[in-house]
This record gives C-alpha cells, structure tokens and sequence, in this order.
C-alpha cells in the first residue's frame, strides 16, 4: 500500500509526462496512416532514423534544434521509401514496414562508425541537448509548476499537436478528406480526392512525427545514440492508435498510461525487484492494454482498429 | 443470335423513332462508335447513343451487354479504345471523373460511393467543402443539402451517419451529390436492384421530376417492365452492341426482351413437376445475430427461394444453415440429423452443399491452385484422403470428373484460381459442391456477376440437381431468378420471415410489400407452416400492418 | 511418365518460374547494388568491399564452415517462421522463441547430464522446442481468441522473453567461474554437445537438421491433410472455414510448430555452437529476423528457405571478412537484407512489370 501511494507522487506524473514524447509523436504519425488506410509498422523504424540523424546533426552543429530538423528530413526521407513501396507498387504494408525497420536499423547500426567514429553507440558529453522550457510564472508555483513546466519544446509540441489534431481531424477539410480515403479509396476517387496524393501525405506526415519521436526520444531524454534504441517504442505507439480506434484524444490517453508505465520502470531502478523484470514493465503493460482494448472490441462487435485489417493481403507471401 | 447481324441492325436502325424534344434541341450527349476491348473481350463494340435533354432514357441489356461499360465512359469512370462523344454539341474529351463532372455528367453507381462515418451533410460537400475561417462550415454545409433537398423531393436528413441510412436514403444522397454537382446528364446504374417495387416508384418520380426540369437522365436496367412505364426512349444492348431504339410508349415487353436475348422470350427455364419428398432441411426457431425466430424447411426435389431487400439476413441465414455462425436459440436438421451445434465439416458430412455468395472472397483461395480449390471439403472425407494423408490419386479421379462434368479448363489446374473469369471461377465452385450426391444444396447469389451463357449454366445446373432429388435453398437478389426457378418462396425482412408465397403467387406487388415488411396481404401466408403449400387459401384474417416501406429508410 | 510431364509442365509455369525464381533473384540483384551505393557514398570501394566479401564466406575452407555455421540457425528458424506464414500467420517472434529454447535446453542440458549418450542431448533439444512452442502458444490465443495480431504480441514478447533470459542468466544460472563481461551460463557437459562432424573445425551435428527438417516439413505441407488445411487456412481464412476447416486450430498449431522449430533453432545455437547460454547472443546475431528474410524471400517454401539461409549466412560471414579487410561496417548487410525485403513486399508490382515484358518480348 505503502509502496503504491509512495509512488502516485507528482514527481512520477511529471515523469510520465517527460517519457510520453516519443510514444506520443510516433502515435500521432499512426494515427494519421491509419486514418489513410495504411498500417503502419514502420513507426518503429521511422523513430530509430529520427534518433540517429538528431544526434548526427547535433553533433555536427552543435545545435540541438537542426538536430531536430535533420531528423525530420532524414525520417521524411525513409518515409518516401515506404510510400512509394506501399502507394506506388502497391506492396504488402506490413511486409514493405518490416523492411523499413530493418533498413533503419541495419543503417543507423552501419552509419555510426562513418559518422562518429565508434562502433554501436554514440556519446559525447560536450554535445548539448535539447533545453527544458521553464513556463515563465507557472513555474513558480508548488506541483503544478512541476506538472506544467520544464519540459522539452518537443513535449510541449506533441500535447498541442495530439489536441490541436482532434480539431483537424474532425472540422478541418484535410481530417474529412483523410477520412474519407482510409474508409472508402474508390468513393473518395469518385469525388476528386487523390488517394495516392493523401496517402502519400500521410506517410509523410508519419515520418514527420516519427523523426521528432526519434529525437524527443535521442536529445532530449537522453542525449546519446544507441543502437537499437526505440526498442519497441513504435510497435507500442501503434498499440496506442488501437487503444484510441485513431482518435487523438483516446490515444493521447494511451500514451499517457504507456508513459506511466516508462516513469514506473526509472522509479523501480535499484529496488528489490530484479531490473529485468521493472524493464519489462512497459511490454507486459502493453500486451494487458490489449487485451482489454480486444475484449471491449468483441463486446461491442467492431475490429481492432477502425480502419485497416492487420492481416497479410492475400498472395503478398504466403503463396509459393 | 449471332453477333454477325447486330452491326447490320445498328446501321438500319429498325424504328429510330425520336421524340420531338430530341429533334428540336441538339442532342445533350451523341456518342459515336465507342469501342472499348478488355483483352480478347469486347464489352462494347462499336455503339452510337443520342441522349436528348428532358427525357428519361433507358438502357436495357442482359448481365454483360456493355450497358454499363457504356456508361462508365459517358462518366468518365473508364477510359474508351475508340469513338467521339459530343456533349451539348461540342466535342468533349472525357479522360476521368473530374472532366465528366465539368461537363454536368454524373453517375450514381450500383455500389454507392459513399463515406458511411461521415455525416449526410460531409459526404455530399466532400471535396468542395464550405468554409468559415480556417474550419468546414456545418451550418453552411447543412443549408446547402436542406435546400436542394427540397427544391427536388428528396429527403435526407444532413446530420444523419451515412452508416445508420438505408438503401433507399442512400441512393437518395448519391443522387443530391450528383445534382450538388450541377449535374444536367444524371446517369443511374441498376438503380432498382437494391429497392423494393415500392421504393421504385418513388424513384421514378423523382426521375420524372428532373427530366421536366431539362435535365437528362439515363438508367441502365434489365428490367423490362419498369423500362416501359418509366422511360421516354429505349435502347437496347446486346453482346456490346445496339440491338434496338425504341420510344416506351410504342414498344412492348415480347419486342425488349426479343431484342435483348436475340431469340423469342425464353425467359424461364424448363422446370419439371417433381413431387417433393421428405424434409432434407429443417430450421426451426432459428435465432442468431441478424436473425429472429426463422422456421424453414425444404424438401427433397424442391427449389425454395429466399427473396428480400439486400442487407435483411440472407447472408445471417446462409451463414448459420453452413455452420459458419453458430444459432443462438431454435434447431436445425440436415437430412434429418440435427445439426445445430455441429461444425461446418460435420454439416458437410451430414449432407450440405454450399455455394456462397461471393465466390472470390469465400468460395475460392485465389492464390490456391485450381486442383486445391477443387478439392475443399472433400479433402478430408473418404475422395480425399487415407490415414490423414492427401490420397493422390482419389483426388486425381475425383478432379477429372469434376473437371469433365463442369467444363473447367483442364489444361490449367496447377494456376491460381485468381486468373480464372467470373463464369469458370463460378464453375469451379459449382463443380466441387455439385459432384456429389447430397440432400441438401445451399445457393446464395448463384448467379451474381456472370455472363449470360454461365447464368443459363448454372440455372440449369441448379434444375438438375433438384431432379436428381436435392432439396435446394436458393438466396438470390435476383427476383426473376427465384421466380422462374423456385417452387416455393420466402420472404425475409429484418431478418425474419415474414411470408410464404408459391412461384405463381409472388407477382411484384406482393413480393415488394413483404420485403419491405408488409405483411397481411391477401395472398400471402405465415411463414413455413407444412403442409400448406400447394392450398391457394388466404390464412385467416389479414394481420396488422408491420411497418410502412419508407421504414426501411430509417435505419438497417 | 505423364506425371513426369505434369512436373515438368508445373515446373515450366511462366508464373511459377517469376516467383520462385526471378523476384528473389531480382530481389537480391537490386540489395547488392543499393548495398553497392550506400558503400560509394560512404567512401568505400564496392568492387573491394564485395569481392573481399565472397572470399570471407566461401574463400577458404575455413571461412566455408563459418559460413555453415552461421546458416544454420538463420535456417532452421526460415523454415519455422515459413510454417507460421504458410497458415497467414506473422510470426514476428521467433527471436523470443529461439532466446527460451537456448535458455531452456542449456538448462536441460546441465540438469540431465548423468543421461548417457543420444538421450540427453534429445531431451535437450526437446526442451528448446518446448520451450519455444509455449513462447508462440500466448501470441496464436490471443489472436484466435481475441483478433490481437499475432505480428504484435509475438514482437513484443521478444523484449520480454530477452530480459527473462537476461535475468535468469545473471542470477540463478549465472556462471561464476569465469570472468566474461556478458551474462552467461554454465558450460554444459561435453557429453552434452552435438557431436562434431568435420575434424579440425567446428562444424557440428546440426547441419544435417538443413537437410531433414526442410523436407519434413515440405512432405507435411504437400503431401498430408493437415498440411493442407495449413495452406488452405493461409491462402484464404473464410475459404477454409467455410469448407469446413478450423482455422483457429490451424493457427494455434501452425503457431506452435513454429515456435517449436524455432526453439530448436536456439537449442541448436547453445548445443553445437556456444554449449552455454551467452546472454544477447541470439539477439545480436539477428538469427531470427534472417530467417524471417528467408521465409519471406521464399515465399515460405521450405527447402528454398534452407538456401536463401545459407546465402544469408553467406553473406553476413562475408560481410565480416569484408569488415576486416577493407573497414566497410558489417550492417552494410542489413541495407542489403531490408532492400531485399522491399522488393519481395513489391512482389506483385515486380510480377505486373515482368508480364508486361514477357508480353512485349
């Protein structure tokens, strides 16, 4: 009991808050794919391509903020990859973002030596990160100064995003058009709207979010490249979009409880219980979300997600 | 018929009778020898049309006549090999739906094009959107759809879920967006083959309404009598080309249906008297998602019909008598057996055929071979196995046989099902359920999607099979097609049975009311009661009026 | 005779011959040649980098052996992870399955080591398969009985099953005799390894799993109904419960011969290879995703899995030697592997293109 309470403390909410940004960014990039009819399971790989080239800019020039943008740009790039797979030829989704991913991860391993020099990971004390933004006022005040302030810009922009994204989702023209291709691709062609235009705009929107993920994640909470380091940060972003059937706010509220389960991990480091088993808190918390989400959607009659099938296609592979 | 003659029918227009409006007026829309080849296929050969402004033009073919090629290339939906098309006089250059839409063409098609989670207002702005600042402006949005509701009778609710509609509402929406979209030239594909007769006739009004407003509007249909009272003009389509043009009001159904088959009438297929025997198939009480309280049951030697507006437990009914969906209360009985909680392999066993609806998405694994597909549900009985492995040569046999019996091309067994036509994929089907002996055959939508010479096929596939002394359940949305092959007919309506009627007593009034849930009308009796049929008496006193036809538009 | 002809006609089927022939081909084409790029543009010289690369996995007899050594996980686990895929399941978890069938055979290996002789080393084997059957068995119920994707779960068990074997390979069977940097287990009992075939080397017993287990599992797809009902369940679900099939079953046991032949993938590392369980070894290795390229280059089909492996293996043994010789990093590999991958995602825009010129020529 002791332990429970000792740990609902506002430090751990702000630590959630901290730790959400990249299951937050690359959520939003879901989302926004799987509202075109495109599942995406190359989050994860987009993310890992983002942290990289956030620490390669950064170090180049000593500027935590082009960091980001090269991020940005070396996520779209790889994005346009997919795209063009899944949009232009016609590919497999899942197979085409499995690739993504080994492809991100085979190349940000590789990259390393040539950029940096040193083999698997990549660190340098006198590379600065991205800066905590201290609410002017806000800050000063007990508890909700810890809750509302000090986080990075990218945190920040997520959370505006996530809200600012219900609105366009719901009201703006892009949200209906976005819509309306990932329900019905032929309809929305029948009317004028260019499927393989908004798809296209979606992945890259994707790559958008998940290059900021990938830097929130390499710059911010902490300011090193590992190899491999999203570790399963994008599957469980999409496992948020579930969560949320692809509506923001729902799925903001799943990376919340994902982040909480992050911030539970730091807080049980060095405890009692052994640091493998605390590590594997986020997984476990992910495959229980599941099975609730699931369980809700069998009560209620409705797939997993509201909008694509997470099924092979037929005859994409398992066809001699 | 041969197809030789039809290019001299075409130049010697038998009949070309225009009607004034056409002559005064320059044509809204001339197309001239339009050409359009799928490979080896020519869906449309060399065909001129005239559409005048003010009339309501019909165009009339069999499954596969080109007429809706046709028109999917007045709209710009698919692009022609050859031919010219002039539009209000001046040469026009229809490469896609955008340059249709410029000119005033519009197509509502057969399957709707719409957005069912967004509201009736989104579908109908999409992609022309009204704004107020940076957001879609709802109240504008709203207006627009209520006024031009209005102005042309056709009522939709703006803020109703495209999801919640029914057909009938839906065809209604796809028709404001195309008049939305300053549509002058309204094209209709089969745009009665999801209503009820009753639902029709609104239509036709509507269509009425426009055509004396200047507007053009064309439909494309294969049902004769609905093309005599609601057209103006006729055309007539048959193996892609031309067979006919004729003015409704001088034309009967023996001429249409002459020019649309190339021979005289054959419009229902020889059926001998059988007497049935022993119940094959009995559901009794049979509840499931989709279906309430069904009682059922088809004899051996007898085609029972299932007819109903689409969407009204055809494919619940299908789905729960194969096994795939288990009932959640009544019983069901195979040759006697009682079945209800059994598994699709034992029903199979026990002595159900089936042929589903939609023959690439259920009947087939498109990627399997031919010989795999052939082999389903036989695979693990006594033809195609021994001590759980695949018994070669059994299913060797076995595939010959069918492969010989059903036509299928045999030279090509080892290649996915996906390459085959819609007629030989259908064949395939036909030919695993229908080799063997067994009581029961179940049939949704046989015949749905295949051309005319496969239909005949399969008709009489299914006809042979009820002399050899199966008992038949026959889903169609076809009404022609359960009226001239079945012996009894029931009709569902949410998912109920709401009605019995023998083959002679289901003419278009009757049916239409019990699908759209009338019941009590003289003529029709409670469902399935045995024994009765055959007895021409009217059951007891008419019953209460269940729901009104426009309720099918509320909700599905 | 007449079904000699059948085969050859078969055989001879223009599409069979694009798919089980020239999109791999063109598919491993196209990875060399952006491998080729990537190298350029990072300053390398690919004609060095590729050629040093052959003679690392192939040159010597020497580097022949690493080359078999290393193919045979990658293997093994293609051929499990190809059963999965056969029933249109996505088992994205064989690294999970191959980490608890190491973890459980070392185990096994320690706790039977007074078994005398083949024994031993078979409950061993068992136990990896066991072990790795029960780590498939969560992701195929949850998939049959709830819809969660198996891609999913299986993938997210892979962390877990990571940090379990991370755990018990730091605490409970942590070897405390040595002084390795990593985790580790026990050495197991010398009686205990597969027996060594080729004096002088390495070259273990488990090469000659390449060579039953493919046709194993090929007869049991062809020639079985079982088999069948697999390749019914993956090339269309409603098709094969609408003839009568249980598709649940067929992915539950589809799931769990996978995770079964992939634990025996990891039993295979720790018998033969290390003889102990070496904590991130399967992991770093990449064994599993290999394999899972393999399956999927293949489009399941076992025996050609078994070579897609060992080019796989190939190419990674090269890539070390290239690695060596001219300081081109080894994960130029994986910018190989995943372009391959592209292209087999592209396969049926690759197919359209190849109809096209067959037609035109």
């Amino acid at each position: 009991m002791e332990l429970l309470f000792g740990a609902l403390d506002v430090a751990l909410l702000a630590s959630t808050i901290r730790l959400v940004g990249p299951i937050l960014l690359a959520s939003l990039g879901g989302l926004t794919t799987e509202r075109a009819g495109v599942f995406n399971v190359a989050l994860e790989g987009l993310m890992l391509v983002g942290a990289f080239f956030a620490v390669a800019g950064t170090y180049w020039t000593g500027n935590p903020f082009l960091g980001v943008g090269l991020a940005v740009l070396a996520a779209v790039a790889v994005a346009l990859i997919f795209a063009f797979v899944v949009v232009d030829l016609g590919g497999d989704q899942v197979v085409a973002g499995l690739a993504i991913n080994i492809l991100a991860l085979g190349l940000t391993t590789y990259l390393v030596k040539p950029v940096f020099g040193t083999t698997g990971s990549f660190y340098d004390p006198k590379m600065p990160g991205l800066p905590e933004i201290q609410i002017p006022i806000v800050h000063d005040i007990p508890v909700l100064g810890t809750l509302l302030s000090g986080y990075s810009p990218l945190t920040y922009l997520a959370f505006a995003v996530a809200l600012v994204g219900h609105v366009l989702l719901y009201r703006h023209h892009w949200g209906i058009r976005l819509r309306a291709v990932g329900e019905s691709p032929v309809a929305a062609g029948s009317v004028g709207i260019s499927v393989r235009r908004v798809r296209y705009l979606a992945i890259v929107a994707s790559g958008v979010f998940c290059g900021l993920a990938g830097a929130e994640l390499s710059i911010s909470l902490v300011t090193q490249f590992v190899q491999g380091m999203t570790a399963g940060r994008g599957f469980i972003a999409l496992v948020a979009v579930m969560f949320g059937r692809a509506r923001p706010i729902p799925t903001l509220a799943a990376c919340l409880l994902f982040g909480f389960a992050y911030a539970l991990t730091l807080r049980l480091q060095g405890g009692s219980v052994p640091p493998q088993f605390v590590a594997m808190l986020p997984y476990v918390a992910t495959i229980a979300v599941l099975v609730a989400v699931a369980v809700r959607a069998r009560r209620r009659r409705t797939a997993l997600l509201p909008v694509t099938e997470v099924v092979l296609e037929e005859g994409s592979i398992a066809t001699p | 018929m041969s197809a030789s003659d039809a290019p001299a029918l075409r130049n010697q227009p038998q009949r070309e009778l225009p009607t004034e409006a056409a002559e005064a007026a320059e044509a809204a829309v001339s197309m001239r020898g339009i050409v359009k080849r799928y490979g080896p296929l020519t869906a449309v050969g060399d065909v001129d049309l005239d559409l005048a402004a003010g009339e309501v033009h019909a165009l009339v073919g069999e499954n596969g006549a080109g007429k809706s090629t046709l028109m999917q290339i007045l709209a710009g939906v698919t692009s022609m090999d050859a031919g010219r098309i002039r539009v209000r006089g001046r040469d026009a250059a229809i490469r896609g739906v955008g340059d249709a839409h410029r000119l005033g063409i519009a197509m509502v098609h057969q399957h709707f094009m719409l957005f069912p989670s967004l509201t009736v207002a989104e579908n109908l702005t999409i992609g022309k959107e009204p704004r107020r600042r940076l957001l879609v402006d709802r109240a504008a949005a709203r207006r627009t759809v209520t006024e031009l509701s209005e102005r042309f009778g056709l009522t939709v609710d703006p803020d109703a879920r495209v999801r919640d509609l029914g057909v009938g509402a839906l065809q209604r929406v796809e028709i404001l967006r195309a008049l939305l979209r300053g549509a002058d030239i309204l094209i209709l594909d089969e745009p009665t083959a999801v209503l009820t007769p009753q639902e029709s006739e609104r239509l036709f009004g509507v269509t009425r309404n426009l055509a004396a407003q200047g507007r053009t509007v064309v439909f494309v249909s294969h049902r004769l009598e609905e093309v005599i009272s609601h057209a103006t003009r006729i055309t007539v389509l048959r193996d892609g080309r031309v067979t006919a043009r004729l003015a409704a009001a001088e034309t009967d159904i023996r001429e249409l249906a002459r020019a649309m088959v190339g021979r005289d009438v054959v419009l229902r297929l020889e059926r001998h008297e059988t007497e049935p025997g022993r119940t094959v198939l009995e559901l009794r009480g049979v509840s499931a998602p989709g279906l309430h309280d069904v009682d059922l049951h088809v004899r051996a030697g007898e085609i029972v019909g299932v007819a109903g507006v689409a969407g009204n437990g055809q494919s619940e009914l299908a789905d729960v008598i194969s096994g795939v969906v288990r009932a959640t209360r009544g019983s069901i009985e195979v040759d006697g057996r009682d079945v209800t909680g059994a598994s699709v392999a034992a029903r199979r066993v026990a002595g159900l055929a089936y042929i589903p609806d939609d023959r690439f998405r259920v009947g087939l694994a498109g990627d399997a071979s031919i010989r795999d597909n052939l082999i389903m549900g036989r695979h693990a009985g006594k033809a195609g196995q021994r001590r759980r492995l695949l018994d070669r040569a059994g299913i060797a046999r076995r595939v010959e046989r069918v492969v010989g019996a059903f036509r299928i091309p045999a030279d090509r067994l080892d290649s996915p099902a996906r390459t085959l036509s819609g007629g030989n994929a259908q064949r395939v089907v036909l030919g695993r359920e229908l080799a063997d002996p067994h009581p029961v055959t179940l049939a949704a939508q046989p015949t749905r999607g295949i051309d005319v010479a496969a239909t005949e096929f399969v008709r009489r596939a299914l006809l042979d099979r009820r002399s050899t002394g199966s008992g038949l359940l026959l889903v169609s949305a076809d009404l022609d097609e359960i009226r001239g092959l079945s012996d009894r007919i029931v009709v569902l309506h949410r998912g109920r049975i709401v009605g019995e009627l023998t083959a002679e007593e289901a003419d278009d009034t009757t049916l239409g009311l019990l699908m759209a849930g009338v019941t009590g009308t003289p003529g029709t009796r409670g469902p399935g009661r045995p024994g009765s049929v055959g007895s021409a008496a009217v059951a007891g006193a008419p019953e209460a009026v269940v729901g009104a036809p426009e309720d099918i538009d509320g909700s599905r | 005779m007449a079904r000699a002809e059948a085969i050859v006609r078969r055989s001879l089927n223009p599409r069979a011959i694009a798919d089980a022939l020239v999109v791999p081909a063109l598919a491993i084409g196209v990875g060399i040649l952006i491998g080729a790029v990537v190298i350029v543009v990072t300053g390398g010289d690919p004609v060095a980098a590729f050629s040093a690369l052959l003679n690392g996995a192939v040159g010597t007899q020497n580097n022949v052996v690493a080359t078999l050594l290393r193919s045979v996980p990658i293997a093994i686990a293609g051929v499990g992870i190809g059963v999965a895929l056969r029933a249109g399941a996505l088992n994205l978890g064989g690294e999970g399955q191959m980490i608890m069938g190491s973890l459980a055979s070392a185990a096994a290996a320690t706790a039977v080591a007074g078994v005398p002789g083949p024994a031993g080393i078979v409950i061993a084997l068992v136990a990896g398969c066991v072990a790795g059957a029960l780590w498939a068995l969560l992701p195929a119920l949850l998939e049959v009985r709830l819809q969660i994707p198996i891609l999913i779960t299986s993938l997210l068990l892979n962390y877990i099953g990571a940090l379990f074997a991370a755990w018990v390979s730091s605490y409970p069977l942590r070897d405390l005799s040595g002084s390795a940097a990593v985790a580790q287990t026990a050495l197991i009992p010398q009686e205990m390894w597969l027996p060594n075939i080729l004096a002088g080397t390495r070259l273990h017993l488990g090469i000659v799993v390449l060579v039953i287990l493919p046709l194993a599992v090929a007869w049991l797809v062809r020639r079985t109904v079982v088999g069948y009902e697999l390749r019914m369940t993956g090339a269309n679900r409603l098709f094969a419960r609408y003839g009568g099939i249980d598709v649940d079953r067929q992915v539950v046991v589809a799931m769990l011969t996978s995770g079964a032949i992939c634990g025996l993938a990891g039993a295979v590392v720790v018998l033969g290879l290390n003889h102990r369980y070496i904590d991130t070894f399967v992991s770093a290795s990449g064994f599993a995703w290999s394999g899972f390229i393999a399956a999927i280059l293949t489009a399941a089909a076992p025996i050609t899995t078994v070579f897609a492996g060992l080019f796989l293996g190939g190419l990674q043994v090269g890539a070390a030697g290239m690695t060596r010789a001219t300081n081109i990093p080894l994960q130029i590999v994986d910018v190989v592997q995943a372009t391959i991958i592209l292209m087999v995602a592209a396969r049926p825009a690759i197919r359209a293109w190849l109809a096209r010129r067959t037609r035109a020529a």
